[in-house]
């Protein structure tokens, strides 16, 4: 009696085990269809060791607690499995989160990196251009270096032919003097001529003679005086010349300074052009190895976003796979 | 100018600067008196001077010399057609302002022109220049420039070559000038 009883609860319980796994079975999960397929075979392997094993309780003991405790056993692990799926599915959709939003990342880094090497090569053609503009403003400035050392030499030349042309006109009005000197004795001999002339009258008849010698003497002191008029008059002039000189002097003076200060200013030009060419050489390996960087970085972002999204779609995978249910994001 | 000179200038002053109430005018009848100066012109020698910028002319013979401008020492209480007096050949000699009794003004006073007056005694007067000593042609305006309140006597020319332009000149008798009672105080002096 207790044997059938038994037996008719095992085939009971067997049933209950099969209706449940069927349940499961058709219910969606890993961890169900685990526990569909492996609990009642659980109970039933339990079952057939008690029986066919070696056992030392009383059978009748045994044959309750052997199913109960495959049953507790079973719902036991079918309940561990149930925290643990769902811990799984949702570590899952974190996962699937992180790698979409991994998976994001890596485009916007991507499109960033693709940017940046954009922005990157423009810096550098640029970088390069100025480069250009500063050789040719160098080139410029060393030009202008040249010319202006030779209009300073030539200025200097100039200065130099002024300031012996102002010499030689010095010494030329110091000849007023005696161009006054001339004047003098002219008219003092003009005036000795006249009274010579007065005395001619006076002799009368016997005078005419000595009043042509005193007219030539008078007309050779006008002639003296004219020329000595003539030469204050090219003195006078000179002396204009002399200013004008002084004027152009100064002038060239103040242009050989200029020049000078140009020719300065013009080896500055130089020398800063220079180094800032050298700065955007420097510069522009910079932006290279920043343009290589760019390249690698997208390159490395590729491989991630492209890993991200194989990681992503095992996530997806493994949600199907144990939740059962495919994600509208999927 | 020496201490001497300078006594002799003022003893000179000191006695020109006293008027004689017994000074006469020249008489028109001793403007008649004088020789034609038609005749005289053609054979004497005249000095040209320039005289606020006009042309005058004085008998050569009359003109003791022609030099430059001395010092003057003004005279106390002269006459304004005296300017004052100077030095000539160790003389004390009267200048005459001969440019303002002519009513010409002098551009420039560089020359002191010294002559013989109707007494013989030297005068002295400042002019701008001297021309020439020549022989004058009588124009055809002399005998209006006559007159006893004008010490211009006649207007000559001056006689020059063809190729020359002649100029006209107004000679000057210095006699005449005595007729003005501002010079006159020199006539007897």
């Amino acid at each position: 009696m207790n044997e059938h009883l038994i037996m008719i609860l095992i085939c009971v319980l067997t049933v209950a085990f099969v209706v449940f796994g069927v349940y499961l079975a058709l219910g969606k999960g890993l961890a169900f269809r685990m526990f569909a397929l492996v609990g009642p075979a659980i109970g039933f392997i339990c079952y057939l060791g008690y029986v066919v094993g070696d056992s030392h309780l009383d059978p009748n003991v045994a044959m309750i607690t052997t199913p109960v405790s495959a049953i507790v056993g079973t719902a036991a692990l079918y309940s561990l499995y149930r925290i643990v799926v769902k811990r799984i599915a949702v570590q899952t959709e974190s996962l699937m989160a992180s790698t979409a939003q991994l998976s994001a990342t890596a485009k916007q880094s991507a499109a960033t990196a693709a940017e940046q090497s954009t922005v990157v090569s423009q810096v550098t053609a640029t970088t390069e251009e100025i480069n250009q503009m500063s050789l040719t403003t160098s080139q410029n400035a060393e030009e202008l270096m040249k010319l202006g050392g030779e209009a300073l030499q030539r200025g200097q030349t100039g200065l130099q032919a002024t300031e012996s042309a102002a010499r030689v006109i010095a010494e030329i009005s110091e000849m007023s003097e005696i161009v006054e000197t001339i004047r003098s004795l002219a008219d003092q001999s003009k005036l000795l001529a006249v009274n010579a002339a007065i005395e001619a009258a006076k002799a009368g008849e016997h005078g005419r003679g000595f009043s042509v010698v005193a007219a030539e003497v008078r007309t050779l002191a006008e002639q003296s005086r004219e020329a000595s008029l003539q030469v204050r008059e090219s003195l006078r002039r000179s002396d204009e010349a002399r200013r004008a000189i002084e004027l152009v002097r100064q002038t060239i003076e103040e242009l050989v300074m200029t020049l000078e200060s140009t020719a300065d200013k013009g080896r500055q030009i130089s020398g800063a052009t220079i180094q800032q060419s050298a700065g955007l050489k420097q510069i522009s390996a910079a932006m290279q190895n920043v343009a290589q960087a760019g390249h690698d970085t997208t390159a490395s972002v590729r491989q991630l976003e492209q890993a991200s999204e194989s990681l992503r779609q095992v996530a997806i995978n493994m949600s199907i796979f144990v939740t059962g249910k495919a994600r509208a994001e999927a | 100018m020496d201490e001497r000179d300078k006594r002799l200038l003022q003893q000179r002053a000191a006695r020109y600067a006293i008027r004689n109430p017994n000074d006469s005018e020249y008489s028109r009848s001793a403007f008649e008196s004088m020789p034609s100066y038609e005749s005289q012109a053609r054979d004497h020698s005249f000095v040209i001077f320039r005289l606020g910028g006009e042309r005058f002319a004085l008998q050569a013979t009359s003109v003791l010399a022609v030099g430059p401008m001395p010092p003057l020492v003004p005279l106390p209480g002269q006459p304004d057609a005296v300017r004052g007096i100077c030095l000539f050949r160790g003389v004390c000699v009267s200048v005459i302002d001969l440019a303002g009794y002519l009513g010409v003004s002098l551009s420039e006073e560089s020359l002191l022109m010294t002559a013989h007056d109707p007494h013989g005694r030297p005068l002295s007067f400042a002019i701008e220049g001297v021309d020439d000593v020549c022989a004058l042609e009588l124009s055809d305006e002399a005998g209006r420039e006559r007159s006893v309140d004008w010490p211009v006597r006649a207007i000559a020319r001056t006689a020059r070559s063809s190729s020359e332009r002649s100029e006209f000149v107004s000679i000057i008798e210095l006699g005449l000038l005595y007729q003005s009672e501002r010079i006159s105080v020199l006539k007897n002096a």
